[in-house]
């Protein structure tokens, strides 16, 4: 990468100077390039438009800006060359990259796609790029499991299409034309130029099953010719916690309203009523600190007319609001290209980053600790210390979760290594082959203890036997509390106990590896007909094979033998196959696709694509399989020329497509058996939690689209309009079967799911002066799925079960409701309440009682600029979409909650009706006493009572910039000095009394997923950035 | 047209070339997991679980007979079927995937494993688990999967009735087969070591005896109710006869070492919890456990002020199967409480009995202690039964008092020891005097003790209505469940002190709308109803209310509450034996 760079010097026989402006305003045009033809030297313009070059008599210099025709001029006596540059035709044509990185003017695109470039992604500071794209794209729908730096974002386009939790419903990401396996939280946002988002099957419909719901196409930045640019960003941030639940600070733990320390484990606050001068601990404020996040990127790029090459290097380091909770990252990005020839150039690119981290654990301890106890103090003379010792089991002695955070070790480890290249021949005119490989492994380490709660070391005296204190009751019982007062309060085993005893809790220690690999193959080729002068015929065809093979291990270990020392070395229980493991996956997917598109004029276009799959995980007999699309466009405004001065631009577009899927794990067709070394006498047994298929067909989606692109007030003003319906039929779904099947686990094709929406993007130039620019942008969107068709009798496709709610996909409802327990309702809904005055509970379970899809999303973006100084905000919101509150929920039942405050003890009249003997109802009078047992069976024992509406609308950032060059002395190496300062999640304004309403539970993109589960996230956070990027 | 040329020619051998390599994608078979395994392998487990599905079974049953209770009332936990008799809003029951899955299809492969290597041994042992398996899962279920299972995912239901006879078809076609010497005694018979048949060591002596006297406890489901006939009860005792005279019987007993998770016994203070792939498995929850009013102060009779001199307690067992703990007056006592009332909230758990009994002998809530899928004692107590039933009275008392002494003997009573003579004399003279007082009550209150922590302890309750004075069902006028003769607390214990009475009672529920809300001649007095008591598990709720909904609306067990209180084939009225006090009782 470096001989590059060095390729860029040279040397100079005449210094050359002028500025170079714009003939649109006259404003001179800043970072310009000017590059000597034929060579490698150029520099760029600087604050003033200006530029100094060497150059000899006779040679041509090319001028070239973004948006803008380049220009060339030869040099000649003058030692004074000033250009006007003029705007390009493309820079009103928005050029997009679709798939399989082909660039097309996004104009001849008959399907959504939508771009977002660098500045807007990376403006909300946001580590993870995805929850850049929240509010500046419709139709997606982004969701994060809450404030830690370890927390997940799930981006899903247009719906949950597939119902099976272990059938993802992530988009495709692809980078720089390839697409790549999993996530992208590990790119570096600095790195990237623009991303695309193909939203429908038909955009994404060539890159087969793993652009069925949509794809998400990442490029990264590159060298640009003629000069050599040098960026230097750093970022610090700090995170405050908010929106923490709210406590009460009257009750002691406890049952019943009496002071019980060991009830319900020790924890809540269900004890009698503490005293005035006793102490209370805000637990929950001081178990969080503020986290702080730091960014240090650098990046170079630069080229000449045949070779452009980009490198970058970052760092950053995450520290989380709770203690020991981490991200750091290091990574780096080169890419460049070489043109061999004027037919033949190659690329290649490597992007290595390696994450380090540890992970939040959970916080539900955190909140049910009791008021009266420091959570902070969790040592005690240099041990542990325990709230009390439990009388059954050791391992249930309660202790702060800051011991955990302190004392105990964890460290993810991973290193993502993604390796690209390729060819590009283009043999005749209008004839292109172009070849791609991309190679991306993944290693990933965990290594972590968890230290010694006890020290097993002292083993106490057996009890005393009642016998030898013959009648003399009073004596043994004497005897017998003596011992308990020192069995029970001192953290001591006795041999029993030994026996006995979860050795995890006398220290632990877990060890894994793994590795997976994913190779990419493919060939395109293109080749683009002029059928007549009006009409033309692009033709690609291709094929891709891609390999995925993965291996993991793992060994664990308990109970250290040498106290103090934390190794695997030292543990003296490690049991066969329960703690140590290999194992081996590997899938194959292939394809072969083809695309034919034809135009008129630019105005009309029709294309069409087909495709075959074939994939090692399905059975043979479904594979391959073939799937087409069809899409149609036409410039209405162009076509019945109907342009006026308001009215600029017109298009109408619509498509139809069809995208299979497979399996989403391979091995499905056999029978599993496996070893239970365990059992007293070990042996071999059928494998319950492995899924066994018979036969299964690919998941196939049927989408069609409609679209209408208008542009108004000399193309100020954009509209973009689509409706889209897609069917899934042929669900791949796991499912729980009744076990008289002979089997447990069965993956089958069942189900039909349909999702509808509609897009809208409304872009508006409001303000466009010379000084003062002011753009506003609007996204709305909506998506209804709803789940049309399950076999047999059943009713629901269950998530990840959170206490006794299930995130489901609800026969004829939506495809992410939400069922739980209720109470028995009259046909109006009321609650039937008993004649004892309390309310009658629903004995079946899996009543559908919420639905988690918002009723619609939107997102208002604007910037403004002047003089330098830029100001952006964003603010993002939604109407409805329900959450389940399970954090809510854990606080009313072990009595924490503040409204317990009120309520507890309380007599009240629950709002309900009663059934009388003749079947009618009268409303409910008579009074009940809210105490511990009533809260906890009749309210917090009803799922129902915690779906809350999501509805919000958030500030979600602002931000405010200064380009400091002006300010400086005119000759700088500088061409750009910024200074951004950030403020995300400044405000938000919901009636949702959780964490926050983008929560999602577990941000896996299986099934029905985890989003609208608020279940004990790491609280949301407020942050504050400073961002200083120095350009020369 | 030379350029169109090439694009077809890349398609199609683009096309070509992926065709051909069909055995490219042909990789979908694990390299780390067998898809196969041989009988050697496969029987330990099998035989495992026979072991893990008698305390499923008895795990729900202790529960429901009412000898044991929780200290904590929920109704919402996995333990809702005892903390707050709660069971169709649970989300699994084990029993009904123990039997179809991890014995039915272990079995499977067992048997096709053996025919593959021609090892009749094997078959027959798979075929006895099965069937041992089969009847505990229709007495717990009613109709059940029979002719149809495993050949879809919806398999229709057999009745009970088919299950019987079908389970009598096979009894008796094993029992003929372990006589067989082309069997038993088969040139390609592998040899089965104690390794992988932990009960019997494969020895298939042991197993005919075993098969025998699942033939007994088969056909004892045909009294009191059900096709109770002299000749009927002549067969069960003939059964039970064949068993304990069959010079291999011993007791069907599965010996845990202790050590780690499942090498513990179910039963013991270690709680394994069967979590082989898939946590569905119930860790004895004995720590939170409190004996019942009606097991610990009706049918144990422990005394209220112990005494070295008087014990514990009447029937000497009491000490074995829970040990004493000192309650909150410091008096080293055996604590009860009725059935779901729950713990008062200045209680402790520790103030009532360890139920692992750690001072006692019993061998069951030991961690190196045994499930008993088959003893003495209950051939023993079929055989009474029977002959009870067909009029041999004294038969009956004698071997009810054998199947006792074998019990107290089983459990650690040192019946030879002379200090317990006068404890055990006591116990006979009060609760056994004579063939002239010995009714039906006083076999099955015994047999209820003797099968504590065991599954036919709810099947004989069950069996009998619950007969009890509180829902009025007897039985030729004595109600089985009503405990005469008890302690009245004072500190003499002359057959005069035991005067009391006490009965069965079913307990309320907490808010199960279900229970509370049937608009019978009790109203919300239901505990007090004849119908009103659980008489059946609902089907795995998780799986059957999904896969099998039609069959389960088919039989009205879909999420109905009454499904719960339909009797078993073998409880309805079929004869004048059974009499209700309630006109309106519903039979079936």
């Amino acid at each position: 990468m470096l001989s590059f760079f060095l390729a860029l010097s040279g040397f100079a026989q005449q210094t050359i100077t002028g500025t170079v402006t714009s003939s649109e305003d006259g404003l001179p045009v800043i970072g310009a390039s000017i590059v000597v033809k034929g060579t490698s030297r150029g520099v760029s313009t600087n604050f003033d438009g200006a530029y100094t070059l060497s150059a000899s008599r006779g040679q041509i210099l090319v001028f070239s800006y973004v948006g803008m025709i380049p220009r060339e001029e030869t040099v000649g006596e003058s030692n004074v060359i000033n250009v006007t540059l003029e705007p390009s035709a493309e820079q009103l044509e928005e050029v997009v990259v679709t798939a399989m990185g082909v660039q097309t003017e996004k104009k001849k695109l008959n399907f959504a796609v939508q771009s977002v470039g660098a500045d807007a992604l990376t403006e909300g500071r946001q580590a993870n790029f995805i929850n850049g794209l929240l509010g500046k794209v419709s139709g997606i729908n982004v969701t994060n499991s809450g404030g830690s730096p370890n927390s997940g974002s799930l981006l899903i386009i247009r719906g949950i299409s597939s119902i099976n939790p272990s059938q993802s419903n992530a988009p495709l990401y692809v980078l720089d034309g390839v697409a790549i396996s999993g996530g992208v939280s590990d790119i570096n946002p600095n790195d990237i130029e623009n991303i695309t988002i193909l939203k429908g099957a038909a955009a994404s419909a060539l890159y087969g099953q793993s652009g069925a719901n949509g794809a998400v196409l990442i490029t990264t930045k590159q060298g640009v010719t003629g000069k050599i640019t040098t960026n230097v960003n750093v970022s610090v941030q700090t995170n405050q916690p908010i929106r923490t639940p709210l406590q009460q600070t009257m009750y002691a733990p406890g049952a019943l309203g009496f002071y019980k320390p060991e009830s319900s484990g020790g924890y809540g606050g269900w004890g009698a009523l503490l005293q005035p001068n006793e102490p209370r601990y805000d637990n929950i404020k001081n178990y969080f600190q503020t986290g702080l996040y730091q960014k240090y990127d650098i990046n170079v790029s630069g080229g000449s007319e045949k070779v452009k090459a980009y490198a970058s290097a970052f760092y950053s380091r995450d520290k989380g609001i709770v203690v020991n909770d981490y991200l750091n990252k290091v990574g780096i990005l080169a890419k460049g290209s070489y043109d061999i020839t004027k037919k033949l150039s190659v690329s290649a690119m490597a992007n290595i980053v390696n994450d380090v981290s540890r992970g939040a654990g959970g916080v539900s301890t955190a909140y049910t600790w009791p008021i009266n106890d420091d959570i902070t103090n969790y040592m005690e003379g240099g041990k542990v210390r325990y709230r009390y010792i439990s009388e059954k089991l050791k391992s249930a002695s309660p202790i702060s979760p800051l011991f955990s955070r302190y004392m105990d070790y964890g460290k993810n480890d991973n290193l993502r290594a993604i390796m690209q290249g390729a060819v590009n021949y283009k043999a005749f005119k209008n004839f292109e082959a172009i070849g791609r490989v991309n190679f991306e492994t993944n290693s990933y380490l965990y290594d972590g203890y968890a230290v010694p709660r006890f020290d097993d070391a002292v083993i106490l005296p057996d009890p005393p036997k009642a016998d030898q204190y013959g009648e003399n009751t009073d004596a043994y019982a004497k005897a017998l509390a003596a011992y308990n007062t020192m069995y029970y309060q001192s953290p001591y085993f006795n041999q029993s106990d030994y026996a006995n005893v979860d050795k995890d809790i006398l220290g632990n220690y877990a060890h894994s590896n793994s590795r997976s690999q994913f190779l990419t193959l493919m060939g395109i080729l293109t080749y683009k007909i002029n059928l007549s002068g009006d009409i033309s015929l692009d033709l690609l065809a291709g094929g891709e094979v891609k390999t995925r093979a993965g291996i993991s291990s793992s060994i664990a270990g308990r109970d250290f033998i040498v106290p103090g020392i934390y190794s695997l070395e030292n543990v003296k229980e490690i049991q066969g196959v329960n703690d140590i493991g290999v194992s081996h996956t590997q899938r194959r997917n292939g394809g072969i696709f083809d695309q034919a598109t034809l135009d008129y004029k630019g105005i009309a276009s029709i294309s069409a694509t087909t495709r075959w799959d074939w994939s090692s995980t399905l059975s043979q007999e479904f594979s391959p399989y073939f799937y087409p699309s069809v899409t149609a466009g036409v410039l209405f405004s162009e076509l019945f020329n109907i342009k006026n001065e308001w009215f600029n631009y017109g298009k109408l577009r619509g498509n139809w497509a069809q995208v299979g899927k497979d399996t989403p794990a391979p091995y499905l067709f056999d029978r599993k058996y496996t070893q239970y070394p365990t059992l007293p006498d070990g042996g071999y047994g059928v494998d319950p939690s492995k899924s066994v298929a018979s036969l299964l067909r690919p998941e196939m989606s049927d989408s069609w689209e409609i679209g209408l692109e208008t542009r108004f007030f000399n193309n100020k003003t954009h509209f973009d309009l689509a409706y889209y319906s897609t069917y899934v039929d042929n669900q791949i779904v796991t499912v729980r079967v009744s076990p008289a099947s002979g089997y447990i686990l069965q993956t089958r094709n069942e189900g039909t799911v349909e999702n509808h929406g509609m897009e809208f993007l409304w872009d508006q130039d409001i303000l466009s002066q010379r000084d003062f620019s002011w753009k506003t942008s609007l996204t709305f969107g909506f998506n209804r799925g709803k789940v049309v068709k399950l076999p047999d009798d059943i009713i629901e496709i269950q998530g990840t079960q959170y206490t006794d709610v299930f995130p489901t996909a609800y026969l004829n409802g939506s495809t992410t409701a939400i069922s739980g327990k209720d109470y028995l309702r009259t046909e109006g809904g009321e609650v039937i309440v008993n004649a004892d005055g309390y309310p009658k509970i629903n004995p079946t379970k899996s009543v559908l009682i919420g639905n988690r899809e918002p009723d619609f999303q939107m997102g208002l973006n604007n910037t403004f600029y002047f003089k330098g100084l830029n100001l952006a905000f964003l603010i993002d919101g939604r109407k409805g979409g329900d959450i389940y509150n399970a954090t809510s929920r854990g606080m009313w039942s072990s009595g924490q909650h503040k409204d317990l405050e009120f309520y507890r003890g309380r007599q009240v009249v629950w709002d309900g009706v009663v059934q009388q003997t003749d079947g009618s109802y009268v409303k409910n009078t008579t009074p009940i006493v809210l105490d511990s047992k009533t809260i906890t069976e009749y309210y917090a024992g009803v799922s129902s009572n915690f779906i809350e509406d999501g509805s919000y609308i958030r500030l979600n950032y602002l931000t405010i910039g200064y380009d400091f060059l002006s300010l400086l002395k005119k000759k700088t190496q500088f061409t750009s000095l910024k200074c951004s300062l950030t403020a995300s999640n400044l405000l938000l304004l919901t009636k949702y009394t959780g964490s926050d309403p983008q929560i999602n539970a577990n941000t896996g993109s299986g099934g029905t997923g985890g989003m609208g589960i608020d279940s004990y996230p790491v609280p949301p956070t407020r942050g504050i950035n400073i961002t200083v990027l120095a350009t020369f | 047209m030379k350029t169109y040329n090439i694009y077809f020619v890349i398609i199609f051998s683009s096309i070509l070339i992926l065709n051909s390599c069909q055995d490219f994608f042909d990789i979908n078979t694990s390299k780390d997991t067998p898809s196969e395994v041989s009988p050697e392998q496969l029987l330990p487990v099998l035989v495992f679980y026979s072991s893990q599905l008698c305390y499923d079974h008895a795990e729900y049953g202790v529960y429901l007979s009412q000898a044991l209770t929780t200290g904590g009332r929920s109704q919402t936990s996995a333990y809702a079927y005892k903390a707050g008799w709660e069971l169709l809003s649970m989300n699994r029951h084990p029993q009904w995937r123990r039997h179809f899955y991890d014995i039915g299809v272990n079995a499977d492969a067992l048997i096709k494993g053996a025919e593959k290597i021609d090892s009749r041994n094997y078959i027959l042992i798979a075929r006895t688990i099965r069937l041992q398996s089969t009847l505990f899962t229709t007495d717990a279920f009613g109709d059940m999967p029979l002719t149809q299972v495993y050949q879809s995912n919806s398999p229709a239901y057999d009745t009970q009735e088919t299950v019987y006879d079908w389970m009598n078809k096979e009894a008796d076609e094993l029992i003929s087969l372990y006589e067989n010497p082309e069997w038993i005694s088969y040139k390609n018979n592998r040899t089965i070591s104690v390794l992988q048949d932990r009960l019997f060591g494969g020895d298939m002596e042991k197993w005919r005896a075993y098969a025998k006297a699942l033939k007994a406890r088969l056909l004892l489901r045909m009294i009191p109710n059900w096709k109770n006939t002299p000749e009927n009860c002549q067969k069960i005792i003939d059964a039970a006869d064949a068993a304990l005279n069959d010079p291999s019987y011993t007791d069907a007993l599965y010996r845990y070492e202790g050590g780690s998770t499942e090498k513990n016994c179910p039963w013991g203070p270690a709680q394994p919890k069967l979590n082989l792939g898939w946590a569905q498995a119930r860790e004895n929850l004995l720590t939170d456990a409190i004996p019942s009013k009606f097991f610990a102060y009706a049918l144990l009779s422990v005394y209220s002020s112990p005494r070295q001199t008087i014990g514990l307690s009447l029937d000497p067992r009491a000490e074995q199967l829970m040990t004493p703990r000192l309650d909150d007056k410091n008096v080293n006592t055996i604590r009860y409480i009725e059935n779901n009332i729950g713990m008062p909230a200045t209680m402790k758990i520790t103030y009532y009995p360890d139920l692992y009994a750690l001072q006692g002998g019993n061998p069951y809530t030991k961690n190196n202690g045994y499930i008993m899928l088959m003893s003495k004692e209950e051939l023993l107590f079929i055989k009474a039964e029977a002959q009870y039933w067909k009029g041999d009275k004294e038969g009956a008392y004698n071997s009810t008092i054998d199947a006792v002494k074998i019990n107290m003997r089983r459990v650690g009573v040192k019946m030879d020891d002379i200090n317990m003579k006068p404890f055990i004399d006591r116990f006979f003279s009060i609760r056994l005097p004579g063939v002239a007082s010995f009714t039906i009550a006083d076999l099955m209150q015994q047999k209820y003790v003797a099968m504590y922590l065991q599954p036919e302890q709810w099947t004989d309750v069950r069996r009998y209505n619950y007969s009890s004075k509180n829902n009025g069902i007897a039985y030729e006028g004595i109600f089985v469940y009503h405990v005469t003769r008890i302690h009245d607390g004072t500190r003499n214990v002359n057959p005069t002190n035991f005067s009391q009475e006490y009965s069965l009672t079913r307990p309320f529920n907490l808010y199960a709308a279900y229970w509370i809300d049937k608009s019978d001649n009790f109203g919300v007095n239901a505990k007090f109803s004849p119908n009103a008591w659980i008489t059946r598990l609902n089907y795995d709720p998780e799986t059957e209310d999904k896969y099998n909904r039609k069959e389960l609306e088919r039989l009205g067990a879909y999420k109905n509450p009454d499904w719960l209180r339909k009797r078993m084939i073998w409880a309805y009225k079929n004869n004048s034996f059974v009499t209700s006090a309630d006109p309106d009782i519903e039979w079936k």
